[in-house]
């Protein structure tokens, strides 16, 4: 489990470092004083996600990866936020709320002989859906096509439907 | 389905939602690693449950707060399961001791899985129904879910105190020979009586005093048979007698028919060590008997009626009129436990009316609650204690034998001074 929580703990450090490095660079840039107080927040949410996961207190995991991606997206919109470090900040967020659950499993589950072996092998598919993550992402950010705004719309709509679909198809599955 | 799965799929419409509202790619780069983690989730599904489960208890029985064994095998007989949650569904009440009743494993096809732990509860009579199996991908997105009924029951028997003696003369005994004086002359060791000399007596049995008083005249001594006799026990659990309250000390919730329980124990054991025949029944929910038995069978057997005695409701045994005195053999000693009630008084005039000799032991619930709640010494508790002396007394009055029990002290010291000596003979009109 040792091995596991510092994994995380390097997750949340990388998330949240990119993060504040981010809103403190364009603090400095456009001189607003208040993007020091929201980088100074995310430290806060950062500390408090650490000291909670560590502590054995869970629950408040899902705000926290709310909170990072959409202060993510804020950053994209608003500020000059380079599209890798989004995406890192995006994918080290998601691994660190996805070690959170993980850690509270093995908690829940007491003292595991094969603990070491259930970490290699979720440590193992994490960092490929990580990796394949990123890769996609870098592509979608370096490859530019000009498309027209319906066929665009289009695009986003079929992917809206495809995920209900999807949904819809796991919730049969499970009943 | 998981929270997670859908807590995911919210997250990334939000961010769909949110690139065409801004008509910036931002959010949409943002969420392609979200959609390539809950792909990768959903290529890993898990398979099918097909897993079959046994649990087996170290004991049926245990004496309360004792630790037992529980082991739980689970055999996997389907796919391979890469994240296999386990666990065995505690009744309410089971403490474990060590281990875990939970576990996460992968578990491949044909594997079995071992899970024990120890655990430890109170008196009363426990039952696990089902092992959930939970089934997840590595990612803990999917999830199956299975509930496997295996039932498995212990009963924690109540720790007994041992009683020395409780004198009782009912009026009517047994044949065989026993501790309770019978109302009858013959072979025994307390003097019943006197008569006239006649050929064949022992020199010893002479009364010298009461001959000399008389011309030309012997008497004898006579002594009155002891014998064995029926004893009913009524353990009063209805829910509107117990009383809980809390410890002022640990902070546990106390129960008042806990107490009344270990002095059934007590009491029973006392009269069968002593030869009689015991009879118990548990009055609350339902009506719970043993039957009228001897010896050590009737000990383990009462034994196992109080570890599963339980206080219930019950509206048509809310008051003790409808007590089973057929259960009793006529005449014989009625033993109950019970905190009372006011509405309680008739049906003691009923058991009296029928002949039973009727000892009633009746922990204070006034000065138990009083306790838990340090009300002792207030005007509340002054006033109730008033109500239930005046009960009391009017028990007395009935012919009842009363011993009111603070259960703050032991139980034997409290036996021994009030029923180490049978009482006198009362005459009983039968109707």
């Amino acid at each position: 489990m040792i091995f596991i929580r510092r994994v995380f703990a390097a997750h949340l450090t990388i998330a949240i470092t990119l993060l504040m490095l981010m809103l403190g660079y364009n603090a400095i840039l456009y001189n607003l004083t208040i993007l020091f107080f929201a980088a100074a927040l995310v430290l806060l949410v950062g500390t408090y996600w650490y000291s909670s996961a560590v502590q054995g207190k869970y629950g408040l995991e899902t705000t926290f990866l709310m909170a990072t991606l959409l202060a993510d997206c804020a950053g994209f919109y608003f500020y000059a936020m380079p599209p890798l470090a989004a995406l890192l900040i995006a994918v080290t967020a998601l691994g660190a709320w996805d070690l959170t659950y993980f850690l509270r499993r093995l908690k829940a589950a007491g003292k595991l002989d094969y603990e070491n072996q259930l970490g290699r092998n979720h440590l193992r598919r994490l960092i490929l859906a990580e990796a394949l993550g990123m890769t996609a992402g870098m592509m979608a950010a370096t490859i530019h096509i000009s498309l027209p705004f319906w066929l665009l719309l289009l695009f986003i709509m079929l992917a809206v439907v495809g995920v209900s679909r999807l949904i819809i198809y796991v919730r049969k599955q499970a009943e | 389905m998981s929270g997670r799965f859908v807590l995911l799929g919210s997250v990334i419409y939000l961010l769909f939602f949110l690139a065409m509202l801004t008509i910036n790619p931002g959010p949409l780069i943002v969420a392609i690693p979200l959609v390539v983690y809950l792909g990768f989730a959903l290529l890993n599904r898990p398979p099918h449950i097909n897993v079959t489960a046994q649990r087996t208890i170290s004991a049926d029985y245990m004496t309360q707060n004792q630790p037992v064994k529980v082991h739980v095998e689970v055999v996997n007989n389907g796919d391979d399961l890469e994240e296999l949650t386990i666990q065995d569904h505690l009744p309410e009440g089971i403490k474990i001791v060590t281990g875990s009743a939970r576990t996460l494993a992968s578990l491949l096809h044909g594997e079995s899985l071992h899970l024990e732990y120890t655990a430890q509860a109170p008196r009363g009579s426990y039952e696990w129904k089902e092992v959930i199996v939970s089934a997840e991908d590595h990612l803990g997105i999917l999830r199956q879910e299975e509930k496997l009924e295996i039932h498995s029951k212990i009963t924690y028997l109540p720790d007994i105190p041992t009683l020395k003696k409780v004198a009782i003369r009912p009026s009517r005994t047994h044949g065989h020979s026993g501790p309770i004086p019978s109302r009858k002359q013959g072979a025994g060791v307390d003097f019943f009586g006197l008569r006239e000399y006649q050929i064949g007596d022992p020199r010893r049995w002479i009364n010298w005093k009461a001959s000399e008083r008389h011309d030309q005249q012997l008497f004898v001594n006579q002594f009155e048979q002891e014998r064995i006799a029926d004893v009913g026990i009524i353990l009063d659990a209805r829910q509107q007698s117990d009383v809980l309250s809390r410890d002022s000390k640990t902070g546990k919730i106390l129960s008042l028919f806990e107490y009344s329980v270990r002095a059934t124990g007590a009491l029973c054991n006392a009269f069968l060590d002593d030869g009689n025949r015991v009879g118990l029944v548990v009055y609350g929910f339902g009506m719970e008997r043993v039957f009228p038995g001897y010896g050590k069978v009737q000990k383990d057997r009462i034994r196992k009626a109080l570890g599963a005695a339980r206080t219930g409701h019950n509206f048509a045994l809310e008051s003790l009129r409808y007590l089973p005195t057929r259960f009793f053999p006529a005449g014989s000693q009625v033993v109950m436990v019970s905190p009372l009630l006011n509405a309680d008084l008739p049906a003691f005039t009923r058991l009296r009316a029928s002949g039973y000799e009727v000892l009633v032991i009746t922990p204070d619930p006034v000065d138990f609650e009083a306790r838990g709640r340090k009300l002792y010494g207030e005007l509340p508790w002054q006033l109730a204690k008033v109500e239930r002396a005046l009960m009391l007394h009017k028990l007395t009055r009935m012919g009842v034998r009363v011993v009111d029990w603070d259960v703050a002290q032991p139980f034997e010291p409290l036996v021994r001074s009030a029923l180490s000596r049978a009482p006198v003979a009362q005459h009983v009109v039968l109707v």
